[in-house]
């Protein structure tokens, strides 16, 4: 099986099995574009180490899974609760890696990690108060005390 | 002149820079703001839009609120979903048998409901003076400012919730309070069963329903243009809810003295659309008419006690046979009459 290059932001360089890292859907092209499997290094400029090496686990574990469906409005969309068990482990990393991996999702063009991500931080998000949010996602609260008191009369319907 | 030494100004405490500079869920690109946006609930995004500035002007751009009001529609159907889905179940397995009976010798396969209602064309059913078709215009959300329909459909969100639990006891009461006559197929129309509605029983304006006050509250800071906006178009007419729509009043409905302000309007789909619904789906569409006539009640009563204004109300359904329609489908009409017919300008 042919393998390729990926060289992190912070210049290392790890070999993937062609198949995986086309999961990347920015690689894919990327290949397509070139015609045959290049013989350097692939540069992943916004990605560091630590996080590409994540991606690539993930990529390596779903390598066989069916491409996601074009409709993205599609109704068969799962909820946020529903995680594959993998991932829920997967996804248990400190916020910082969380949100880089969903960055790098987002870059790679990885459409299911980066589902997988968002799912992880909307269950974060359930059904908390916002100063809860702020608290779990370490959020500083930047309204003024009028703004806080204007959202607070939008918002009051919600609370009765 | 010697410098004076000036004190640093210190920023103010909601202004204070953030220690860390790793992404964080108020630094995300857009796009990536907006992916975990549509995995949240409208009520999560709520809470996330009052949690600082970024997240609030990432929920306020013209996407999140196209975000927001699609998570609305959801969370309404599911909701609604959830809260029958015993009622459903009961509904599916009658109405597959009374299909069941009723077809068996012509075909086996079952007929989906329709429900027919008034539409734009049928103008000369409404008493002339009466600007049905420009209001129902008006009805239409998509004209608005994003964030208008945005701030409206928060409120919604809180409607439905409380249509769900009210909703049952009002009608309930209703129906202990007003005089209720069913009558029989008219000459005209040997198809239609009519149940009449009539305010024959106005001395119980002012009893009862201390306990929905909080329903009719709501209900009452409502324009009759909102309340339609609430129930029927972003409500009710979710996708899966689509069916034919054509029919006009009946003439036995119509009088001089009424105004019949029609309840729906081109909330549903073509017949066409129709088709694709699923059969379990139908029944709950059927539930969620009954509801919303029901919510329709309430809110006329609301308007009863406001400015005793309303003086009936005609609900009419059941079997049909119009030209063009689907061979069994359920008709609805909802008419209030009132004697001021400005009353119902948006």
């Amino acid at each position: 099986m042919s393998q390729i290059i990926l060289l992190s932001s912070d210049n290392v360089e790890m070999k993937v099995d062609k198949e995986v890292a086309e999961r990347s859907i920015l690689i894919k092209n990327m290949l397509e574009d070139v015609g045959e499997t290049p013989d350097q290094a692939i540069p992943i400029p916004n990605v560091n180490e630590g996080v590409l090496r994540k991606v690539i686990e993930w990529c390596e574990h779903h390598r066989n899974d069916p491409p996601p469906p074009a409709d993205e409005d599609s109704d068969s969309r799962k909820k946020s609760t529903d995680i594959e068990e993998w991932d829920q482990k997967f996804m248990q990393v400190d916020q910082e890696m969380l949100f880089e991996i969903i960055l790098a999702a987002n870059y790679l063009d990885i459409k299911p990690l980066l589902d997988v991500g968002c799912k992880t931080v909307a269950n974060m998000i359930k059904g908390k108060s916002p100063e809860e949010i702020r608290k779990t996602f370490n959020i500083q609260n930047d309204f003024t005390p009028e703004e806080e008191d204007q959202i607070r009369r939008e918002n009051e319907w919600a609370e009765e | 002149m010697e410098p004076q030494l000036q004190r640093p100004i210190l920023a103010p405490q909601h202004l204070a820079p953030l220690l860390d500079s790793g992404p964080r869920l108020n630094n995300l690109p857009l796009d990536v703001t907006f992916n975990i946006l549509e995995e949240c609930s409208a009520y999560d995004i709520i809470s996330l839009e009052s949690t600082c500035r970024s997240i609030r002007a990432s929920i306020r751009s013209t996407q999140g609120c196209a975000i927001f009001i699609n998570r609305v529609k959801q969370d309404s159907y599911e909701a609604m979903t959830i809260y029958h889905i015993d009622k459903i179940q009961i509904e599916q397995q009658k109405w597959r048998d009374r299909r069941w009976e009723k077809d068996k010798p012509s075909s086996a396969a079952p007929v989906p409901w329709t429900i027919a209602m008034e539409s734009e064309q049928d103008e000369d059913y409404v008493e002339p003076g009466f600007p049905a078709a420009k209001a129902l215009r008006e009805f239409r959300m998509e004209d608005q400012p994003l964030d208008e329909q945005c701030k409206d459909l928060r409120k919604y969100i809180k409607l439905a919730e409380f249509f769900s639990s009210h909703c049952r006891l009002a009608l309930a009461r209703k129906r202990r309070g007003l005089g209720i006559k069913v009558e029989e197929p008219d000459a005209n129309d040997t198809t239609t069963k009519t149940t009449y509605m009539h305010n024959t029983a106005r001395q119980n304006q002012n009893d009862q329903n201390d306990q929905l006050s909080p329903f009719l509250q709501v209900l009452g800071r409502l324009t009759h243009a909102q309340f339609m906006k609430t129930f029927l178009e972003y409500w009710i007419a979710t996708r899966v809810f689509q069916c034919y729509i054509g029919a006009g009043w009946p003439s036995h409905i119509r009088g001089d003295n009424w105004v019949w302000v029609p309840a729906c309007e081109k909330i549903f789909g073509t017949q066409q659309q129709y088709s694709y619904c699923q059969f379990g789906r139908i029944a709950a569409m059927k539930e969620f008419i009954g509801q919303c006539l029901g919510a329709y009640l309430v809110w006329c009563d609301s308007l009863w006690r406001r400015r005793s204004l309303v003086r009936g109300i005609n609900i009419q359904s059941g079997p049909g046979g119009q030209k063009g329609m689907l061979e069994n489908h359920i008709q609805c009409y909802v008419g209030l009459c009132t004697q001021d017919k400005s009353e119902f300008l948006p």
